[in-house]
C-alpha cells in the first residue's frame, strides 16, 4: 500500500496540480490535496495535519509564502521528531532571500537539489542529495528525464 | 603576554559577518612566526583535523567556521567533540536531533555539555559565564547567525578567551548572514 501524502498547494492552481498528477499516473486515492493559496492559508492546519499523520509524506509546494516564518520551520522539526512522517519544503531557486533559504537548508535534515543546466542546445536536468542526515548522502548528481508522463533516470550519458 | 589590538576596520557601513570574519581570522592566526618571543600553547583540534592541521592552533583562538548549509557539515563539528570537554550551544536545530546525531557519529557524550540555546532560552551571559569557568575546552556556537548583529558578544568572547586554554568556534552557514561590505 502506498503511503498517504498531504499536499499543500500554496501558489499554483490546485486543479492544475491535480490534473498534472492524473496525467503522471498518480493514485489520487492516496493524496490529500489542500488548496493553501493566500485566502485559505492558516499554518496551524499544517501543524495539526502533521500531528495526526502517520506513515505519510507532507509536501508544501511552495514554501516561499512562509519563508520569513522560521518559527514554522522549527515547529515542523519539533512536531516531526520521532514521527513516521517525511516533510518536504519546496523552494524554487531564487524565489526567496538567500539569508533565509540558507538557514532553512542548514536546519533541514535532508537537502534535495533539482536543477536544470543548459549545455549547448541541450537542457540537462540533474538531481542530487548532498545531505541526508543519518545515512550516506548522494555523492554524484543523477541525470533525469522529465515529461508529462513522469520522471525517469536518464542513462543516455553512459551510452554515449 | 601580547596585548590584543583590533584590526583597523571601521565598523560603520560594514556588515557584521564581514567584521566577525575579519576579526576571527585575525585572532585565529597562529603566531608561529614570532616563535622565541612569545610562549604560546598550541592545542590539537581533534578528529580528522589533526591530520590536516598538524601543529594545532593557538589556545584562546576564535574560529569562524564557515559551512555549506546543503551538506551535513555538523559531522565535522562532531569531530571536535571528545578530544576535550566541549560546551555545545545549539541555537537553531533541535538539540535532541543534535544529540542523536552525535551518538550515531560515535561521540563520547560524557565529554559534551549540550545546551538548548534556541530563542526562548537564550541569554548570552550564559555563554560568557561558561567561557569564564572553562578550562582545556572547546566552546561551539552552532549557529552564530542569531547573534550576527551582536558584535559586542564577539568582542567579549575574544576578551574572555584571551590567555585561556579554550578554543571557540562560531558556526556560520554560507549565505546565512551578510558577508560583504556595502558600498555607501
Amino acid at each position: 500500500m502506498q503511503r498517504k501524502t498531504y499536499y499543500f498547494v500554496t501558489e499554483r492552481n490546485p486543479k492544475r496540480v491535480e490534473s498534472g498528477m492524473k496525467e503522471a499516473g498518480v493514485d489520487l486515492e492516496t493524496v490529500e490535496l489542500r488548496d493553501f493559496r493566500e485566502k485559505k492559508r492558516d499554518t496551524s492546519e499544517i501543524i495539526s495535519t502533521l500531528k495526526r499523520a502517520d506513515d505519510a509524506n507532507l509536501i508544501i509546494d511552495t514554501f516561499v509564502p512562509f519563508s520569513d516564518n522560521l518559527d514554522l520551520v522549527k515547529e515542523l522539526l519539533e512536531e516531526s521528531e520521532g514521527k513516521d512522517v517525511v516533510c518536504f519544503l519546496v523552494i524554487p531557486k531564487g524565489a526567496c532571500n538567500e539569508l533565509v533559504s540558507s538557514r532553512i537548508a542548514y536546519m533541514s535534515d535532508v537537502f534535495f537539489d533539482l536543477c536544470a543546466d543548459r549545455v549547448g542546445e541541450e537542457v540537462i536536468i540533474k538531481f542530487g542529495a548532498p545531505k541526508i542526515r543519518g545515512v550516506s548522502p548522494m555523492t554524484e548528481y543523477m541525470r533525469l528525464k522529465i515529461d508529462a508522463s513522469g520522471v525517469d533516470v536518464d542513462t543516455s550519458r553512459h551510452i554515449v
